[in-house]
């Protein structure tokens, strides 16, 4: 469960950083763009994460019935 | 998960894999940021020494990779949160 869990967290930090950060790099700290960015892109990607394991659910019912 | 109910010697078999597994995810995300930064900022091989823009570029990359980790771990922490609320609330609907 922990792996889990660190897996979610790193690959929402990898996605989140590739469509976020802007890579030119321009100060070292955030913009309030991309923090907007960043608050938006954990929340859709936390509700993806769940609407995925629900299909995958709804899924491997269909096809255990078969 | 909670380890109150194990005993003293399986406990600390848990903290010793939790630790080993910290390093092993430390170690992945230093190669990636490291990755990352190179891949980003350091484009000029006319010169086999780093850059003064290109060293500036690499700080901000680190110091943004950062701030990135600290928001997303914030927000994720409270998307968890809500989560576990909406569980437990569904949980206690489906009992009566």
């Amino acid at each position: 469960e922990l792996d889990m869990i660190t897996t979610l967290f790193n690959n929402i930090l990898d996605s989140c950083h590739k469509k976020c950060i802007q890579t030119n790099y321009s100060e070292g700290d955030l913009n309030k763009g991309e923090q907007v960015c960043i608050d938006r892109c954990v929340a859709k990607y936390f509700d993806v994460n769940t609407k995925v394991g629900l299909q995958l659910q709804k899924m491997e019912k269909v096809t255990t019935r078969k | 998960m909670d380890f109150s109910n194990l005993n003293d010697y399986d406990r600390k078999q848990m903290e010793r894999l939790i630790e080993e597994k910290q390093m092993r995810d430390f170690m992945r995300m230093y190669s990636n940021l490291v990755d990352r930064c190179f891949d980003n900022c350091v484009n000029d091989f006319s010169t086999k020494t780093v850059t003064s823009k290109e060293n500036t570029c690499v700080n901000r990359c680190v110091e943004k990779f950062m701030k990135l980790s600290e928001r997303a771990s914030a927000r994720f922490a409270e998307q968890n949160a809500q989560l576990n609320q909406e569980m437990q609330q569904q949980q206690q609907q489906q009992r009566k």
